[in-house]
């Protein structure tokens, strides 16, 4: 039997026994057989001694089940690590930071708690995938909407605790932002709830989100201070009506007044949907049509677009191609949801509004759909996702290829870091981390990355570093991931989020005051979990007793 | 699309029909000889001919079969997410690696684990390797099974007799090879049409429920 690090055999076999009698003999694993499944399929330490892997893993059914677990692992000091349904891939799966961590697995807590239709909200437990959600508003004809992310195979809180990210409307997109209220294990084995919940007797403990006091649902995010049990989400009502208007830009240097325009529209609210940008004449495809061109790969272009392609030809140098063969520079699709003359209105007010500001622009109704779909519209649309249904097409994309250097049986880890909403800064990114990848051996697919507005007020520039089962590359990988990790630092860009065997490097950058917010963090974790049992690491949150060593 | 509809649909829809309701769940296991049981399910992907030809062999023999096109959304919404919630369904397959790697990381999260698995993959020479992962009891019949030239077909003849899914057994791996026949035959690997076919893997595998017939599920 494998053992947690510094805990005795016989201290582990106590501790399991225990585990066992409260969850139940089907519910703790300790084969390599069932521990393999733990593992991250995605980990850049495949089968390296770095790897981080299970010791056991423990799947309770309740909330009294999870205290119970927590008050045993405080007694022999078994360090868990808690998971929602483990599938967020590229950031991590479900092994755990501190190898030989037993995984607390919540899979089997997928009760739907609560489905309020007129106030628009949920209550969840961490096993309730999106897919569960679906099909129970589906079934119970309940005009409500998730957003998804994609794949959409995860938990909804798993998602939101990792502060993932989803295609919808934009107060909704950002998933730990649309949560309301939580009930929390603390590593005492005490229940917290947050907010307003926090009121034995709250009626409100999913409409109003601060509650009374500090609030301190954020410190349960990205973190290890306690494991989320229940969780409240404001959910979309159904809108009646859904259109997707692209408009296209002819040159390069339109990008920096598209973004302010684009910014400006929707902080003023003329459209919430997500707005999807790419480069047609650099072959960047849209988020919605990136299942596309991953399947078929980019459009076959002419012998002068392949002569530009080889010689690695700067992005601006496709300008002339374009305008030539009425390729834009620039493509960006506003998705508007709402009663049918409102959102035509306001996709023939973003027409106007460039039209004003920038010359040669055009625009192209992609798709209008009176709501809800049909099953046929259900198979037909773009993105499925921007309807909030949950799918699985990601990964029917199948071999690698030199459009998909990174098929999900592979792996990848993904570097994202946080920019302004700022044309110039994408086009300094690009100069930035190109230059920087090329110098590392990353490869770049296109002349130029274009980033995702998955959130308001910035966007998120994405890098897939490959991962593959031979350690000589993925060593290699992982010396690029760590320093264009502090690359990026160093001109103020820094990751919203990363797979565990980089969250040390990030937390390490954010180091403001001589690293006062991760020392804040430290004091907090020594203070709400003394043994440090819950998901040490986690975040680049250790434990005092591994501090030292992990800092080293 | 609630789950009748969906197996309407795939019978209209799947290179085979699924003609019937699997049937073939998991009884209690009852201590050491456990019994072997056929796939209650078997998918195909008709993006390949030797998937697709292993389904058609499953269909003959009366195994219930649904065909995909790369994308299990369907498969696993409108059927086995549910029926594992309920049933202890063995399903078998011949799919992309993508597919399965999916399958098998969802099939978890329903107590439902592979017993079989076997990677097959195209050498220059156009000999067939096998990477067998399987528990003994099923090892040895799998590996003569693979030595058949029509190996796709004779895999579905396999999975028809029987697969014991005793977790007490362990899970051994080995390699073996068909070799090419002297006649030239279409590469059973290929995925016509697909621009990416090159590197293509494809897997044979069954996954089989944990443990016996319970409900372990809090909704």
């Amino acid at each position: 039997m494998r053992t947690p690090p510094g805990i005795s055999s016989q201290d582990f076999a106590k501790a399991i026994h225990a585990f066992t009698a409260v969850v139940g003999k089907d519910w703790v694993f300790t084969s390599d057989e069932d521990l393999d499944l733990y593992r991250d399929a995605y980990s850049p330490y495949w089968n390296e001694p770095e790897e981080r892997i299970a010791s056991a893993a423990v799947a309770p059914s309740s909330t009294e089940e999870v205290q119970a677990v927590v008050k045993i692992a405080n007694q022999y000091r078994i360090p868990i690590y808690s998971i929602s349904t483990g599938k967020n891939l590229g950031y991590g799966g479900s092994a755990p930071a501190y190898s030989g961590s037993v995984v607390l697995d919540l899979k089997r807590m997928d009760r739907i708690i609560e489905v309020n239709e007129k106030q628009a909200y949920c209550v969840v437990e961490p096993g309730v995938s999106y897919f569960d959600m679906y099909r129970y508003l589906q079934e119970k004809n309940i005009k409500l909407w998730i957003d998804v992310p994609d794949p959409g195979w995860g938990s909804m809180m798993g998602n939101a605790m990792d502060r993932g990210a989803g295609y919808t409307a934009a107060r909704f997109r950002n998933h730990f932002d649309a949560h309301c209220g939580m009930e929390v294990v603390l590593a005492n084995g005490e229940i917290l709830r947050t907010g307003m919940g926090a009121m034995p007797a709250a009626k409100t403990a999913q409409m109003y989100k601060s509650g009374f006091g500090p609030w301190v649902d954020g410190i349960f995010s990205q973190s290890n201070f306690g494991i989320v049990t229940k969780i409240g989400f404001w959910l979309m009502p159904e809108p009646e009506a859904f259109l997707k208007g692209v408009v296209h830009l002819p040159r390069y240097k339109d990008l920096i007044p598209h973004v302010d325009l684009m910014t400006h529209l929707e902080n003023t609210r003329v459209f919430d949907g997500y707005p999807d940008l790419n480069s047609p004449v650099l072959g960047t495809p849209s988020l919605a049509g990136l299942h596309e061109f991953l399947v078929n790969g980019p459009e076959r272009r002419d012998e002068e677009y392949m002569q530009l392609f080889m010689s690695g030809a700067a992005a601006q140098e496709y300008e002339p191609y374009g305008l030539k063969n009425g390729i834009p520079f620039w493509s960006c699709a506003y998705t508007f949801y709402g009663p049918e003359a409102v959102i035509r209105a306001q996709w023939e007010h973003v027409k106007t509004q460039y039209s004003k500001t920038i010359p040669g622009a055009t625009f192209e109704l992609a798709e209008y759909y009176d709501l809800p779909l049909t099953d046929k519209q259900k198979e037909n649309v773009q993105y499925p996702a921007q309807f909030g249904i949950p799918n699985l097409r990601t990964f029917a994309i199948g071999a690698r290829s030199s459009w998909n250097p990174a098929p999900p049986s592979d792996g990848h880890a993904w570097f994202s870091p946080i920019i302004p909403r700022d044309g110039a800064e994408i086009l300094k990114i690009n100069e930035v981390l190109g230059k920087a990848a090329r110098e590392l051996g990353i490869p770049m697919l296109f002349a130029m990355n274009v980033p995702v507005p998955s959130w308001e007020r910035c966007f998120t520039f994405i890098i897939p570093f490959m991962i593959s089962k031979d350690p000589a590359s993925n060593q290699k990988m992982r010396k690029a991931f760590r320093a264009i990790i502090k690359i990026a630092a160093e001109h103020g860009w820094g990751e919203y989020r990363t797979a565990p065997a980089f969250q040390d490097d990030v937390m390490e950058v954010y180091d403001y005051g001589n690293h006062a917010l991760l020392h804040f963090h430290e004091s907090l974790k020594d203070a709400v979990d003394p043994k440090g049992i819950l998901s040490p690491g986690r975040y680049g949150i250790w434990p005092k007793y591994l501090r030292k060593e992990k800092h080293s | 699309m609630n789950r009748r509809d969906f197996l309407k649909a795939s019978a209209n829809t799947s290179a085979l029909p699924l003609l019937a309701l699997p049937v073939h769940y998991v009884q209690a296991s009852t201590g050491n000889a456990s019994p072997s049981i056929r796939p209650g399910l078997i998918i195909s992907d008709s993006r390949f001919i030797a998937s697709r030809q292993f389904g058609q062999e499953a269909h003959k023999l009366g195994l219930p079969q649904h065909s995909i096109r790369g994308d299990i959304t369907a498969l696993w919404y409108q059927y086995l997410d549910t029926t594992w919630r309920k049933n202890s369904l063995v399903v078998a397959g011949m799919t992309s690696l993508d597919s399965v790697f999916l399958l098998e990381q969802l099939a978890n999260d329903r107590q439902v684990r592979l017993s079989v698995r076997i990677e097959h993959a195209l050498t220059p020479d156009g000999d067939t390797t096998h990477a067998i992962r399987a528990r003994q009891s099923d090892h040895d019949a799998l590996r003569q099974t693979l030595t058949d030239t029509q190996w796709h077909r004779a895999l579905a003849h396999r999975f028809n007799a029987g697969i014991r899914t005793d977790r007490s057994q362990p899970l051994i791996s080995s390699q073996s090879t068909t070799l090419a026949t002297a006649t030239p035959v279409p590469n059973p690997l290929d995925m016509p049409s697909q621009a990416a076919s090159q590197n293509t893997t494809l897997v044979s595998w069954v996954m089989a429920p944990a443990h016996a017939t319970r409900r372990y599920w809090a909704s």
